[in-house]
């Protein structure tokens, strides 16, 4: 019994199935990667502003605090693969196309950025209140206590959140086959459940296995390393 | 540097609380004398915190007036700055409805938005924010160092740091005892040493005015004492105006040579600390007081003091006083002298005796609690020690089985 299996699994790595498994690893990867890095960089901006403009933020701003934390807390609500078919309109225009692995990357971008606003401004809240006052009690432009206060010191927490947000979107790609997007998750179910081919499915969810461990190391190493 | 002097007017605040508002600073008028250091003493929620906050412009205030007061030409510039400041990081209509400022030797200005905006346009020089603080806790950047954290204010203005402010760091650094510790990060100091380096840090931009906010509620009684004299020492050494939040009437005694009790929002007593304590007026005073200790009756023989004699066969009622000594009169011999003269012996039930020392003198002061019985020449002894500078206060009658 465990040598079949063992054989199997070689037989899924040396055949020609390998081929597909590593181009859908290369997919999931390259979707998450891509995700990830604009998720950071219009989701963190977003998750300062909404801390600042919280009620207890250095720019208290009711209106646009409740307006932009309805909209996260609504769009987090649909499930993600409702959002990916709801988004096919928008993505068509602005990709261009509806299908395929770039079409596949824009619900998963939006997630992203959802993700990260809500976790950074919840690292950031986390934080000791004292940490903003330094700031405006040496009268400093909120940008400044920012860059200099309130981003070093919540970047251990950050990382961590990151760590577990980088793991959903590994999660969430598996349903990009929905668009033709490829990846581990659409060969899985393409593949493995619709051809009866176990063996596959076992391979990729080892694969899987693997890489959520090396990013959950990876993300508490970091994490260790520059908290002091 | 010259020093800052502060005088609120009829401050008022208040937050909404549930349908209506609650007053958290109602009518607050201090002074405090420029290079002075001046204690803010109350129960948790007396609204201390918040008046030093509103006096760092954290807070905003209802109505009322602030000034911060200083005889240097640049420092007036400064502190319309600093109000200024305090208006857009405020309320705006908060800010527009309250005349916040009336400067010495400066013309008393509206403070409207477009104006504030003005003035740190035109001043946006930053060698003029004079006012520190110093909070309780979480005071140091976990991720930076020593001499990182004691640059801070620098960095948080944009400047790029130069030999000249590492040198300074470094001076301020020696100067509180932390040479040693310069590399270091928070997490391997000490409470006590973590209080030094926010004391270097707020000294860095050499302010006028340093709001010292619970600074040792966190600490052990040594290290009270010892970040208590380094704050004596940089009131001598800088000049700079002292404002402590504390709820310990130990640190008061300790450093402070002005002291404001604060109950329910309100200032409820003012005054040179010799005299409040030796002659509260208050019973929050008081009970401030008796909290530290040595300072308090026994509350065993406290719940027997009746207001009326017990009369009886049994019964030996006595009156029991309370004696106050201050310089002269704790130095003689005045409870052997009434009980040689006029035959009054006391029984000593409590007491405390402390000391003050401030730049100019050493007080010694005591309280006793006694009792005796009544009769007798009991009116000539407290005529007696009353013309010999203590103070007799009748607190009412015990009964000894």
């Amino acid at each position: 019994m465990m040598n079949d299996f063992f054989l199997c699994v070689s037989d899924v790595c040396l055949g020609a199935k390998a081929t597909l498994l590593w181009q859908g690893l290369i997919e999931t990867l390259g979707m998450v990667a891509v995700s990830t890095v604009l998720g950071i960089a219009i989701g963190l901006p977003i998750g300062m502003a909404l801390f600042a403009c919280s009620p207890k933020g250095i720019r208290p701003n009711r209106t646009l605090f409740e307006s932009v934390s309805f909209f996260i807390n609504s769009a987090r609500s649909i499930p993600y693969i409702i959002l990916t078919v709801l988004l096919i309109p928008l993505t068509r225009a602005c990709i261009g196309t509806s299908i395929g692995t770039m079409a596949a990357i824009f619900p998963l971008t939006l997630a992203a950025i959802l993700l990260i606003a809500r976790a950074s401004e919840e690292a950031f809240l986390n934080l000791p209140r004292t940490f903003t006052e330094i700031g405006t009690s040496m009268r400093a432009k909120p940008l400044r206590i920012f860059l200099v206060i309130l981003l070093p010191e919540a970047l251990p927490g950050l990382i961590i959140q990151l760590t577990t947000i980088v793991i959903n979107l590994i999660g969430f790609s598996a349903m990009a086959g929905t668009v033709g997007g490829g990846g581990l998750g659409d060969l899985a179910i393409r593949y493995g459940y619709q051809r009866y081919d176990t063996p596959l499915v076992i391979a990729i969810v080892i694969v899987l296995i693997i890489l959520v461990q090396v990013v959950q190391s990876i993300g508490n190493g970091v994490a260790r390393r520059i908290r002091k | 540097m010259s020093s800052l002097s502060v005088i609120t007017t009829h401050v008022c605040k208040s937050v909404p609380d549930g349908n209506g508002s609650r007053a958290i600073l109602s009518n607050v008028s201090l002074t405090v004398r420029a290079s002075s250091i001046t204690a803010l003493i109350g129960r948790s929620g007396a609204g201390k915190s918040t008046l030093l906050r509103c006096l760092n412009g954290l807070d905003t205030i209802d109505s009322g007036d602030i000034q911060i007061i200083s005889n240097d030409d640049s420092d007036i510039v400064g502190a319309k700055r600093i109000i200024a400041d305090r208006i857009l990081a405020g309320n705006q209509t908060v800010a527009q409805n309250s005349t916040i400022m009336a400067w010495q030797g400066v013309e008393l200005f509206n403070p409207v938005l477009e104006n504030a905006k003005k003035i740190i346009a035109d001043h946006s020089d930053a060698k003029l924010k004079r006012i520190a603080m110093i909070f309780q806790a979480y005071t140091l950047l976990s991720r930076k160092t020593v001499l990182q954290n004691v640059c801070l204010p620098i960095t948080l203005r944009g400047v790029a740091l130069t030999d000249v402010h590492m040198q300074k760091a470094a001076r301020l650094l020696a100067d509180v005892g932390l040479s040693d510790k310069m590399h270091s990060y928070p997490s391997e100091l000490s409470g006590g040493q973590r209080q030094r380096v926010a004391i270097a840090r707020a000294l860095m931009l050499d302010p006028g005015l340093l709001l010292c906010d619970e600074l040792t509620s966190a600490l052990d009684p040594k290290t009270t004492i010892e970040i208590l004299a380094l704050l004596k020492r940089v009131n001598k050494d800088h000049g700079v105006t002292l404002i402590l939040v504390t709820h310990d009437m130990d640190v008061v005694k300790e450093v402070a040579d002005t002291v404001c009790v604060m109950d329910d929002g309100r200032i409820v007593e003012q005054g040179s600390v010799i005299d409040v304590l030796i002659k509260p007026k208050n019973t929050i005073t008081r009970q401030l007081i008796e909290a530290t200790a040595g300072g308090a009756l026994p509350p065993f023989i406290a719940d027997r003091i009746q207001q009326t004699q017990a009369h009886g066969k049994d019964a030996r009622s006595d009156v029991v006083l309370k004696l106050i000594f201050t310089n002269e009169s704790s130095t003689k011999p005045i409870i052997a002298a009434v009980a040689t003269t006029f035959g009054v012996c006391f029984s000593i039930i409590a007491g405390s005796l402390d000391n003050l020392s401030d730049q100019q003198s050493n007080t010694l002061f005591g309280h006793l609690w006694v009792s005796c019985p009544t009769g007798g020449k009991l009116e000539d002894a407290i005529r007696y020690m009353t013309d010999h500078g203590v103070g007799v206060e009748q607190l009412g009658f015990i009964s000894w089985e």
